[in-house]
């Protein structure tokens, strides 16, 4: 930059703006050093700005979504004719299947009712619709913003999903809007299973599309193309929830490919799922004892003794068996 | 009129002028929009304000309104509070947009862009890099910067026909 451009004699002038420059450059580090990754995602500034923003961008974004859809219609056209075909293909097996998934289902609650067992784990049926409006990709941040919060009954840790799949849980609620951390976020962590072995793992999102496959035992039996399930392992998710299906980087790493962030996201439901509650400790009831609730040891020794020289006398008098030398 | 004999009410009205301008594109800057799977982040564009904020804004306010203006985008782009504050205060310390004699041809905002991409990219990697333990996303990272650079233009003739708009209201008035 050409310093002609510039004035020294200003510079000096200016002293108090480079003053006001270094306490704002301080507070910035400051923040950044008080204000690490983790402690954003409880921080309550974070939710009343969403509160702000959320309807702000929802109204700005309206035209985008029209956008975006209109390229995805487009483009979702031009292979309407060989889908169509697959999905006829498709229904006629899923009827067959329905049949038979009826005939198990009943099954399995007649089972569930002879073992008293319980399904806290399974899918949630109450579901909250609401749009995403905003779909944020940074650099180091994955996150969406909705437009409904704890007054739609949604709660920090809730599930979100589009009908392809899971896409993240709930990190903030504020009364009319919430953050969704998305599975291929830097700090998503979630216990996966294969639907086709049941072998486990955990998805850990590193920022790029294909979030990572860790944990995986050596004996466990993971394969390019099974269809990645929530285990339902951590408590927070519901067991069987869509993730996506297994690929394999090029260096060998196991990877998912995530079925619900594969279309531009707009409308989301967001599973009501009640985690199983963290067991506390109870203490155990302090009986109080009376001393004259105590037996007397005396007696209970006397007692002791009379029987025992009983036993004594009766053990003389009884001959030996025979064969047995005392 | 001179470049630096401008009036108070022109400096108001400059500093007006860049801070609604950082304001709306801040908002702006929240956006991705998803075309055809290809995902499309604006949110460098705020930067480019910074980058060239005009000569005549009364400096201390707009320190004070830059530095918010940084923590209003951490907030909104979920990213750790106080980043990109830090970014625009140093594209200031550097830039210093209150000293300058000559006001701002094409090549030189250029240059000054150039420079901000720089700041924003070594701050962000290396300060992401301490706070997460990670590199960042590098397509992530890029992308909007290549998206902004290519707004450049756009917003520089914007910019010159606001002011030159002003400028004569002003001296109309």
């Amino acid at each position: 930059m050409p310093r002609t451009s510039y004035s020294r004699a200003d510079t000096e002038h200016n002293g108090v703006v480079y003053w006001v420059l270094l306490v704002g450059i301080i507070i910035s580090i400051t923040l950044m050093a008080t204000q690490g990754h983790e402690a954003r995602l409880r921080q309550s500034v974070q939710a009343q700005s969403d509160e702000i923003v959320s309807p702000l961008v929802s109204l700005v974004s309206k035209p985008i979504r029209v956008v975006e859809n209109f390229f995805y219609t487009f483009s979702d056209r031009q292979r309407a004719f060989e889908e169509n075909k697959a999905l006829r293909a498709e229904l006629q097996m899923l009827r067959e299947e329905q049949a038979s998934f009826s005939v198990i289902e009943s099954k399995l609650q007649r089972y569930e009712q002879i073992l008293g067992a319980k399904s806290e784990s399974d899918i949630p049926l109450r579901k909250v619709a609401a749009r995403a409006v905003n779909d944020l990709k940074g650099p180091f941040v994955r996150a969406l913003l909705l437009n409904s919060g704890r007054e739609s009954g949604i709660k920090v840790g809730d599930a979100v999903m589009t009908p392809d799949g899971l896409v993240g849980h709930i990190i903030l609620a504020g009364s009319n809007s919430s953050r969704v951390l998305r599975l291929d976020d830097l700090n998503s962590r979630i216990p996966v299973m294969s639907e086709r072995s049941e072998a486990v793992a955990v998805l850990a999102g590193d920022n790029s599309d294909f979030p990572k496959l860790l944990f995986i035992d050596v004996g466990m039996d993971w394969q390019v193309g099974d269809l990645i399930m929530t285990s339902g392992d951590d408590g927070r998710l519901p067991r069987g929830l869509v993730v996506g299906h297994v690929v394999e980087a090029s260096n060998g790493d196991l990877r998912a490919e995530l079925a619900g962030l594969q279309k531009p996201i707009d409308w989301v439901s967001v599973a009501l799922f009640a985690p199983i509650e963290t067991p506390v400790a109870v203490d155990m009831p302090v009986v109080e004892i009376n001393e004259e609730d105590i037996p007397a040891v005396e007696t209970n020794q006397t007692v002791d003794q009379q029987s025992m020289e009983d036993a004594e006398a009766t053990a003389a008098e009884t001959p030996l068996a025979e064969g047995v030398n005392p | 009129m001179s470049f630096l004999g401008s009036s108070s009410g022109l400096r108001q009205g400059q500093f007006i002028q860049a801070l609604l301008a950082g304001v709306l594109l801040t908002l702006l800057g929240t956006l991705n929009v998803n075309i055809l799977n290809f995902n499309v982040s604006l949110s460098w564009l705020p930067l480019l304000v910074i980058a060239l904020w005009p000569h005549g804004a009364p400096p201390v306010r707009s320190v004070i309104a830059i530095l918010f203006l940084g923590l209003a985008q951490d907030w909104l782009s979920m990213g750790v509070p106080g980043q990109w504050a830090l970014v625009y205060l140093l594209c200031i310390l550097f830039f210093r947009p209150f000293d300058r004699l000559k006001p701002l041809s094409f090549t030189h905002s250029l240059r000054l862009w150039i420079g901000a991409l720089f700041i924003a990219l070594l701050v962000l990697t290396f300060s992401g890099r301490i706070i997460y333990n990670d590199w960042p996303y590098w397509a992530a990272l890029l992308q909007p910067a290549l998206l902004a650079t290519l707004a450049f233009p756009v917003i520089w003739i914007l910019r010159n026909r606001m002011q030159s708009w002003f400028s004569r209201r002003e001296e109309a008035l």
